[in-house]
């Protein structure tokens, strides 16, 4: 019986293809049997993802009235805890909304790629709060920032050069993260996330390498991800700028004890700047110089992307596997990997691979046309532009200087955590405290 | 602290301290700022709303098709979950209820008897069981499986393919993007409706 089964097996399966055949006929079962049911369990169900977005806009608002309001830093402790305890270890860091940039770029190059409605409120939800409050998303909320703001154990200074070069990495990651979704590339942001496989305590090798790298980092370079890498908080950076409210530093007035910059590990305390007519007149000068320099770096950018399209593509499994094939077809390569013997044993046709390469590949392109003239633009060397851009702006926002007469966080850089409230001695009626000891 | 305001303003930037003095007329930095802010809460809304839009359907999660899928055995391997959110699933409508099972065997091995260096799963999760004299009935211990494809590689090749490969929807975090997806060969993983989110074998396909 059983070497007459393997015959007609053989047999069947030559010729046909390896997969969705019906071989063999239904058996004739005995009358009492009852075929096992597999259940198929449903996922979480939807309204609970509603309840995320609510509880993140609450604990945004939370994080507002604790620190600008209440001026409390135990609260905001609290608050941050419980974030990387919910939005962290129980949602398992996953959706945020420093990957939904993704989702959102992915979703304006393909008008049909869908974007859960939960997804383009993580995405919206932070942005617009932190127009009216600062970045109090950053302060506590976010599990990202949380989780470095509590593993934080000795913070090292990092000096202003340093601070403000590392500091354009975010918008090159911005912009090669939203450009990597519009090609349907890959979702690089969620790739190398820094903590979710901590989150997870789970993952790939590689997830788990750079989580433990980035948990290392925050015990001594305080935020490190959070300043020098996250996508989104270069978004949030420039709408803090404008925001409506913000964290003020003393109750009442300032008595330029510079003790807040010294409590400040992410150096976002600015010192007062009383420079004269002759350093504002400089400072103009540079400016202009930089807005002169503007279109150069745009176009610099451009080209130098323009040159990227094919490395960025094969960043995608689909791209890079379908090129390690045409290479071993045409004899270029030695060896044939994993990945390509098995693709080649599963029957499925090389050209059709090929074509999805090709269609990956197309994306790079947007067609649309503007009042019906058709118009073709190469994402990679509008990416380049941009990036090209915000360097160029970088630069002249460094020549702008302004008088200041306190010691004041910069909006952009403040993460409302708190810490500068403990060490102002200043009372809420204008009196200084006495200093203990 | 407002007389000392700058003589050049360009950046949109208010006071630091966000300290409007009370009573005071506003400044051209206050309106440019209050201006731009107005901007960018419209921009990040109507952004939010230009990509929620599409979505008006329902929402979704990740399955995989096993229609498509070639067992490379990525599932195991890439899912951020260890073991994976994908397992086996058996389709018993389809399944031939074969005695010599190629997805319950290694047929390199002799020996056609369940003993453990027999059998193709690596973690044991198949139980074979005795319906009759030529039929046998296999079962997967889910909680066991860890979605390498091996069983489905077998049963798909000389077999009905009446094993396949599913996302665990109690199981599966549901990416934003997911791991596999990303590093499947054929594009298998989709993003199907919540309401309706696996893709099953069932008699009707197996054509």
């Amino acid at each position: 019986m059983n070497r007459r089964l393997l015959t007609i097996a053989m047999i069947l399966c030559f010729g046909a293809a390896a997969y969705a055949v019906e071989r063999f006929p239904p058996p004739d079962l005995p009358a009492g049997y009852q075929k096992p049911v597999v259940p198929n369990l449903p996922p979480r169900s939807e309204a609970m993802q509603w309840l995320d977005a609510a509880l993140l806009a609450g604990a945004i608002c939370l994080s507002a009235w604790l620190s600008i309001r209440l001026r409390s830093r135990a609260g905001l402790i609290v608050l941050t805890a419980a974030c990387v305890a919910y939005f962290g270890f129980y949602r398992k860091g996953c959706v945020c909304p420093v990957g939904s940039v993704q989702n959102v770029a992915a979703a304006l190059a393909d008008p049909t790629y869908a974007v859960p409605a939960a997804v383009a409120l993580f995405f919206c939800l932070p942005l617009i709060l932190t127009l009216l409050f600062g970045r109090t998303f950053c302060g506590a909320v976010c599990p990202l920032g949380a989780i470095q703001e509590l593993v934080l154990v000795r913070p090292i200074k990092v000096p202003a050069w340093l601070e403000h070069s590392l500091g354009l990495l975010p918008w090159v990651y911005l912009i090669l993260a939203a450009l990597l979704a519009a090609t349907d590339v890959t979702f690089i942001i969620c790739q190398y996330d820094p903590f979710v496989a901590f989150f997870r305590r789970s993952g790939n090798n590689l997830m788990m390498i750079v989580s433990f790298c980035w948990l290392a980092i925050s015990l001594f370079v305080s935020r490190g991800y959070c300043r020098f890498f996250c996508p989104y908080g270069a978004l949030l950076r420039i709408f803090s700028r404008i925001s409506w409210k913000r964290v003020a530093i003393t109750p009442s007035i300032c008595v330029k004890c510079r003790l807040c910059a010294d409590a400040c590990p992410y150096g976002a305390i600015r010192p007062p700047d009383d420079a004269k007519l002759s350093d504002l007149v400089l400072a103009r000068r540079r400016l202009i110089a930089m807005i002169v320099l503007l279109p150069m770096l745009v176009f610099a950018g451009a080209w130098a992307c323009s040159l990227l399209r094919e490395p960025l593509a094969r960043l995608n499994g689909i791209v890079e596997l379908s090129e390690q094939i045409r290479r071993e077809d045409a004899g270029l390569a030695s060896v044939r990997t994993a990945a390509s013997e098995i693709y080649r044993a599963s029957g499925r046709s090389v050209s059709d691979l090929h074509a999805q390469a090709r269609a990956i590949r197309g994306k790079f392109t947007a067609r649309f046309s503007i009042a019906s003239m058709p118009v073709e633009l190469r994402l990679e060397v509008l990416a380049g532009g941009l990036a090209g851009l915000v360097f160029g702006l970088k630069l002249a926002q460094m020549s702008v200087r302004r008088r200041r007469e306190d010691w004041a966080p910069d909006p952009a850089r403040c993460f409302s955590c708190g810490r500068c409230f403990k060490y102002c001695p200043v009372l809420p009626d204008g009196k200084v405290q006495e200093l203990l000891e | 602290m407002s007389e000392n305001r700058p003589i050049h303003c360009g950046d949109g930037k208010d006071d630091p301290a966000g300290a409007t003095p009370g009573g005071k007329k506003l400044t051209r930095r206050e309106i440019l700022s209050a201006g731009l802010r107005g901007a960018g809460l419209l921009g990040a809304a109507g952004l939010a709303g230009m990509a929620g839009s599409s979505s008006a359907a329902g929402d979704v999660v990740w399955q995989l098709d096993p229609y498509k899928c070639i067992q490379c055995g990525n599932c195991a391997t890439y899912c951020v979950l260890t073991p994976s959110a994908v397992r086996c699933v058996h389709a018993f409508d389809v399944c031939a209820y074969c005695k010599p099972c190629f997805g319950f065997f290694d047929m390199v091995s002799a020996k056609p008897d369940a003993g453990a260096e027999n059998q193709l799963c690596p973690v044991g999760a198949i139980t074979r069981t005795y319906v009759t004299d030529v039929y046998y009935q296999y079962t997967i211990d889910e909680s066991l499986c860890i979605g390498c494809g091996k069983c489905v590689k077998g049963c798909a090749t000389f077999g009905n393919g009446s094993l396949f490969l599913q996302i665990r929807h109690d199981l599966c975090v549901n990416c934003n993007h997911c791991a596999i997806a990303a590093a499947c060969p054929t594009g298998a993983f989709r993003r199907v409706s919540r309401k309706n989110p696996y893709i099953l074998k069932t008699k009707d396909h197996a054509t």
